[in-house]
């Protein structure tokens, strides 16, 4: 392999790119309006207030019963996490910003006629005051009111330790591995174009070698991404004052997760592409690998808020642990949570990318 | 060996080459040497085997057998070498069509670490106007001329031109002539396929034809239009047509309207026929001969078409 060949196409990738409307469009502009459509749209919102976590430390029926009740009222949302969770964690995770904790004697509590819950809310909200107010009110009607026994009803008012992003924050990720899922597309029309027209054979006669050419593409996109997600930081910084973590750790696990996430979707277009026999086939194909993504992935709202079959179909899209780890990262501040996605993510890229290599390595006349 | 060779000085040497695809035998065991500073035609119609036999000779394609040598090298395990010292020019050239021919030379140059300047190549072809031109809204010949001007980037000493002036119009198909005429002046040895019979005549030193995959004829264009020489054509034109009725020239003729088409298949029949109207007193209002060209010849072999008109 020889750098001033990588190099060299690189150059002209990037030149013929840059003059290519619809690839910049698609890569570049493109993500910005979205950013720039959602961002007007959500940005001086916080996260929907119907939405509630729940931990029920109390194994009695009593307790249950009260979740019950809340999931009836059709006033709240509920999602139940696990007792060892930490509810400022998950309140980060799922971008809700309230949520209550029964604790574990409850049920005992109850027979004593007097319970409590914890309510952590997020002071910042204009909505919390009322939203406390609402779960007081459906506890004393449910345990207060229509029962025989009058129960005493306490809630414990906290406030959420958690950085509780806005809906725009969450764009940033999402739009990241948006222009991930175009650069899948132009390679995916790449490699039939330039098999029809016999284009690999005539950079062949210029020594470039299959290797090299994979080696300046894959740079080529993984620079064309990083100018591209500079560009949207930038704007969301400017317009919505969009917040994310950019300490030296995460922009450098960051880039390792962009890294890994450009070469799955790289390959992903390469084996696409190689098997195409034309530009039509590679349209349909690119369709099928591009749109599931887009919506079951997390682009445009946490995958938090899918119901469970959904949350099925995602976890087998390479795309939703990438902007997964690229939320944990950049809005939740937590680098070390993502060590999982990044070892998956890394072994699809190295399984993806020797798939694509071989396969490139088979193309006619290069 | 080719006859009259004593030293060999081959810049490609090609023996008993064999290539098939599938149960079609593209290319059946040819053989043929192109000489230092030649210009070498590779002849035949479509299908012949002539793409097969120089993809094979720029290693793009594997043979099932035979030996291939450009310069020593055999371009099916060193094509890295190859194309150190060989300039490809390949049936229907084309580029990225978004970078110009500064840009695509430019990226030539680097990649091979050559030492051209683009645009003397460019004025060379006479693309030095167009050098900022994307390559899609170059015309067909501005891109062949591109082409042409790549494949020199390295100053190649063997250059392999598959059809380069195929639907040009006759400027660019002259520019590139002049080009390929001047590399000869250089001493380049270059390999040449084209269906213009004309361009093979005009500029190839040594021609072999080939048709299903075989060579059918070798030599110069002269030599094989004289070694496969079967009739001229001479074309009168009389006053009066009715005149001819019945008349004996002693050799083949077809009138229409006023024009007589009298086939020679010697020299001499020329002045008897030309005696015989004299005799006869028919007057000829025009004249003219036409020799057997490379094409008529090429015509005759591909299509075993041996029969003289009456």
């Amino acid at each position: 392999m020889k750098i001033n060949r990588i190099l060299g196409y690189f150059r002209l990738h990037s030149i013929s790119f840059l003059r290519s409307k619809s690839g910049v469009f698609f890569v570049v502009i493109f993500p910005l309006i979205l950013m720039l459509i959602f961002g007007s749209i959500f940005g001086g919102t916080t996260s929907n207030k119907t939405n509630l976590i729940v931990q029920n430390l109390d194994p009695g029926q009593q307790s249950w019963g009260l979740v019950n009740v809340l999931n009836h009222t059709d006033l709240f949302s509920i999602k139940i996490i696990g007792n060892n969770e930490n509810i400022s964690s998950a309140a980060s995770h799922m971008s809700i910003d309230q949520g209550i904790v029964i604790p574990a004697n409850f049920t005992a509590n109850y027979h004593n006629n007097s319970i409590f819950i914890r309510y952590y809310h997020n002071p910042s909200s204009q909505y919390s005051s009322s939203v406390n107010l609402l779960i007081n009110n459906i506890l004393l009607q449910y345990y207060g009111g229509s029962n025989s026994q009058s129960v005493k009803v306490n809630i414990d008012s906290l406030p959420i330790s958690a950085t509780i992003p806005k809906p725009v924050d969450y764009y940033l990720p999402g739009l990241i591995g948006f222009t991930m899922l175009n650069g899948v597309f132009t390679t995916i029309y790449q490699v039939p174009n330039y098999r029809q027209k016999k284009i690999f054979r005539q950079l062949s006669f210029s020594g470039l070698t299959k290797s090299e050419w994979l080696a300046s593409s894959t740079l080529f996109f993984y620079v064309i991404t990083l100018i591209s997600d500079l560009i949207l930081y930038v704007v969301g910084l400017l317009f919505f004052g969009i917040k994310i973590s950019l300490s030296p750790v995460n922009v450098i696990v960051a880039a390792i997760t962009i890294f890994f996430g450009m070469l799955i979707f790289i390959s992903l277009g390469l084996i696409a592409g190689i098997a195409t026999k034309n530009e039509e086939t590679a349209s349909i194909i690119g369709n099928l690998i591009f749109f599931p993504m887009l919506f079951l992935s997390g682009v445009f709202f946490p995958t938090s808020f899918m119901p469970p079959f959904l949350l099925t179909i995602s976890s087998f899209l390479p795309l939703t642990y990438f902007i997964n780890a690229l939320n944990s990262i950049l809005i939740f501040n937590d680098a070390s949570s993502v060590a999982l996605d990044i070892i998956l993510m890394g072994i699809g890229a190295a399984v993806l990318f020797g798939v694509s290599s071989y396969l490139a390595s088979r193309i006619e006349d290069f | 060996m080719r006859i009259g060779d004593t030293v060999p000085d081959y810049a490609i040497e090609v023996r008993n080459l064999k290539k098939s695809y599938g149960n079609f035998t593209a290319v059946n065991g040819i053989s043929f040497n192109v000489r230092k500073g030649e210009i070498f035609s590779l002849l035949g119609p479509n299908g012949a085997g002539k793409t097969t036999t120089i993809e094979i000779m720029e290693g793009v394609r594997t043979r099932d057998s035979g030996i291939v040598s450009i310069l020593g090298i055999d371009p099916g395990k060193d094509r890295k070498a190859l194309l150190n010292i060989a300039g490809i020019l390949p049936q229907d050239f084309n580029f990225i069509n978004n970078v110009t021919p500064m840009e695509s030379l430019r990226f030539y140059i680097g990649s091979m670490s050559a030492e051209s300047d683009p645009m003397e190549l460019l004025a060379m072809v006479e693309l030095d106007d167009k050098s900022n031109t994307v390559f899609e809204k170059l015309s067909g010949g501005q891109k062949q001329k591109l082409g042409l001007a790549m494949s020199l980037v390295n100053d190649p000493e063997v250059i392999f031109l598959d059809e380069p002036t195929a639907g040009l119009d006759p400027i660019s198909r002259r520019t590139i002539w002049k080009v390929i005429g001047d590399l000869k002046k250089r001493g380049k040895s270059i390999v040449l396929t084209t269906h213009y019979l004309e361009e093979a005549e005009n500029l190839a030193d040594y021609v072999s034809i080939i048709n299903h995959g075989e060579i059918v004829a070798n030599g110069s264009p002269s030599d094989i239009v004289r070694e496969n020489h079967d009739h001229d054509t001479m074309v009168v034109h009389v006053d009066d047509q009715t005149v001819m009725r019945g008349i004996d020239l002693g050799v083949n003729y077809t009138i229409q309207g006023n024009s007589v088409t009298i086939s020679l298949t010697e020299n001499a029949q020329f002045f008897s026929v030309v005696e015989k109207f004299r005799q006869l007193g028919i007057n000829i209002t025009d004249l003219t001969l036409k020799r057997e060209s490379l094409e008529d010849v090429f015509i005759r072999m591909v299509n075993g078409d041996n029969s003289n008109e009456n």
